[in-house]
């Protein structure tokens, strides 16, 4: 059994999707990944699993830069359902402007700040301290 | 000529008479007549009218039938004065007690009969004299003195009548050259004046009002309506101004454009107040000014803003670029790189591969300077703190080391522990860094290396200066290289040309300068001016 159980990776570049999915495999910590392409879709998604009572991800690893809904827009509307579950965003984008970052601080979300590309021993330290209990 | 004829009073009175050249001059045959009757009445040869002026006499009129000289009449004409009396009448000299003893006796004149008045203005004081002379003795009748002394009033009405003519004319011709020089600035100035009469709706222009309508000044046209010349876009402004003014007395001051009688545009400043004539409103006055240059130059600062910040929107998409699509294509490839170097070993033994690893190595590498220099060139210049520099080099000394011990270098930090820049600490912090370790990169071997860092005070600006005795550069075939981007002058391995490139950047981006002076071999100064701290 492995750490955890479900990971979803919201990403719309096919390369970075590749690579992310490839780390994650490599670092032997996540049983399931699912894969969204936008924030649009990651939230019909993810709030049709939550009424269905279907499992949500313990894990989210969300890009910034995507069309239709990006980033921010997703953590708008996702941010509003009631969810009770242990779940942990982490932003993972290729931009390392301070304007990116400082706008990550109003979602509280300024220490889970990942810049692509990620390297193997990144993730794996990311993914091995990360306690869902605490 | 006695200098105390005339009783001080009146030749005080008298300077007010300043237009009795100008009758004598031109006014003189207006007084011919009466000369001749004042003659005639006595019936006598000569008749002499003078006016007095600072002490000298001016003949206005003369008649004369024989007796020519004015010279037998002054004389008497000065007692007259002197004494100041309201006639003098001389019969007979020859029997006249008077003169027998007096100044005269030993100057003895030609004239026999003498009679004269002095001319007394109201409002001039003493204008002068009139008087009859003749060379054989006279008896004088109550009635003939009585017509003499009305001719001598009706001389005097005749002199104040000249001299308010003449003081009009100066006056006129005063404002003649006071409009002329106002005009004058009116043109120069691109200044007129105007006023609109509320009760009858006219209105009056100066000149360069017209020459801004481009109008001829002789036209007649309704002026009234010129509120018709202004652009069509504009002329509510105007009108809403004068209603404004009209209503509240609030002076008003407006720019708008016109449109001249020639099809020209201008663009002008339109002021104007309230003139009351007691307390009713009477008219509008104001100025009126070609503004169009003044105008223009706005417009085409206002342009020049306008391709600044397209420009700086342009640079900061291209920021953005560089900072998101660039980064992540690069990013994407290092990864796969690695990921295929993990997955399949074998490939990555080949030489193609390495290559590939390089490219992308360099690749990732410019990106990251190229993304440095936009985010300088971006930066909002509010944002400079007051920096002391002095613990900001220790640092970076301290932070070197290994480095300074590995080369053998001294670095000798006198920069005044007072000295404060304005700067971005980040940037300032970086510079140092640069600027030290190029000083440790490029020492000389040959000879006991060393960095001096010194600090002063010129002006606005601390000038923090890095002296080293190192391998220097030549500035005259690199000079205008050496601060651009990807530029070595050594073959160092580690030099990569973008250093000084970053340095200068982040120097001009906190408003400061940076100059160098080299000598291969000798070794090189580097100087930053950055603004003194705020106070």
């Amino acid at each position: 059994m492995k750490k955890f159980n479900l990971l979803s990776i919201i990403e719309d570049d096919a390369t970075h999707l590749f690579i992310t999915k490839k780390m994650i495999e490599m670092s032997g910590t996540v049983e399931n990944i699912s894969v969204y392409r936008n924030g649009k879709e990651a939230f019909d998604g993810l709030t049709a699993t939550y009424f269905l009572n279907k499992t949500l991800p313990e894990i989210i690893l969300l890009d910034l830069n995507m069309p239709i809904w990006d980033g921010w827009r997703f953590l708008d509307e996702f941010t509003k359902l009631p969810i009770d579950n242990k779940l942990v965003i982490y932003i993972l984008t290729s931009s390392n402007s301070e304007e990116d970052k400082i706008q990550a601080e109003k979602y509280n979300l300024r220490q889970n700040y990942l810049i692509k590309p990620i390297s193997l021993n990144e993730i794996k330290k990311v993914l091995t301290d990360l306690d869902l209990n605490c | 000529m006695n200098n105390k004829l005339f009783h001080q009073s009146e030749l005080d009175n008298r300077d007010g008479l300043s237009s009795c050249i100008t009758i004598a001059k031109e006014k003189g045959k207006d007084y011919d007549i009466l000369t001749q009757i004042a003659a005639q009445i006595f019936d006598s040869k000569l008749s002499l009218l003078t006016m007095h002026l600072k002490q000298e006499f001016i003949v206005v009129s003369q008649y004369s039938n024989n007796i020519n000289s004015q010279k037998s009449s002054t004389p008497y004409c000065e007692y007259l004065l002197q004494e100041n009396m309201e006639m003098l009448l001389i019969e007979d000299l020859s029997k006249d007690e008077r003169f027998q003893k007096s100044f005269l006796s030993s100057n003895k004149p030609d004239a026999t009969f003498y009679i004269g008045l002095p001319l007394r203005s109201e409002k001039l004081g003493l204008v002068g004299t009139i008087c009859v002379v003749d060379n054989s003795a006279k008896k004088v009748t109550e009635s003939q003195i009585k017509t003499f002394q009305s001719v001598a009033l009706q001389v005097v009405k005749l002199v104040e009548l000249h001299n308010d003519a003449i003081a009009i004319k100066e006056n006129n011709d005063e404002l003649i050259k006071i409009a002329a020089l106002f005009n004058e600035s009116q043109r120069i100035n691109k200044t007129g004046a105007w006023e609109l009469n509320l009760l009858t709706g006219l209105a009056f222009w100066t000149d360069e009002v017209y020459h801004m309508h481009e109008v001829p000044i002789d036209e007649v046209f309704e002026k009234s309506k010129a509120i018709d010349f202004y652009h069509p876009d504009d002329r509510q402004i105007i009108i809403d101004a004068i209603d404004k003014t009209v209503e509240t007395g609030e002076p008003f001051d407006v720019e708008a454009r016109l449109i001249t009688a020639k099809n020209n545009q201008i663009w002008v400043r339109s002021s104007g107040k309230i003139w009351k004539e007691g307390n009713q409103k009477v008219k509008l006055i104001g100025t009126f000014q070609d503004i169009t240059k003044a105008k223009n130059a706005e417009q085409e600062i206002l342009k020049l803003l306008e391709i600044a910040e397209s420009q700086n929107k342009r640079l900061k998409n291209f920021a953005y670029i560089v900072s998101h699509n660039l980064r992540s294509h690069a990013g994407g490839i290092s990864t796969l790189i690695n990921l295929i170097n993990y997955e399949y070993p074998e490939l990555s033994k080949t030489e193609f591969f390495d290559y590939l690893t390089k490219s992308s190595v360099n690749l990732t590498e410019t990106i990251n300077h190229l993304n440095d220099v936009v985010q300088i060139n971006l930066l909002d210049q509010e944002t400079l703190d007051n920096v002391l520099l002095q613990p900001i080099i220790q640092n970076n000394i301290n932070s070197l080391i290994t480095e300074i011990k590995d080369n053998n270098i001294t670095i000798i930090n006198e920069v005044q522990p007072t000295s404060a820049v304005q700067a971005i600490p980040a940037y300032l912090d970086s510079i140092v860094m640069n600027l030290i370790s190029n000083a440790i990169k490029y020492s000389s071997k040959e000879r006991n290396s060393y960095l001096k860092i010194q600090s002063q005070n010129i002006g606005d600006f601390t000038e923090l200066k890095f002296i080293d005795n190192g391998l220097g550069i030549d500035l005259p075939n690199n000079g205008n290289k050496l601060f651009g981007m990807y530029k070595t002058f050594h073959n160092n391995s580690d030099s990569r040309g973008i250093g000084l490139f970053i340095t200068k950047n982040q120097v001009e981006s906190m408003k400061g300068k940076i100059e160098v002076e080299s000598e291969v071999n000798i070794g090189s100064t580097f100087k930053i001016y950055l603004k003194n701290e705020k106070i």
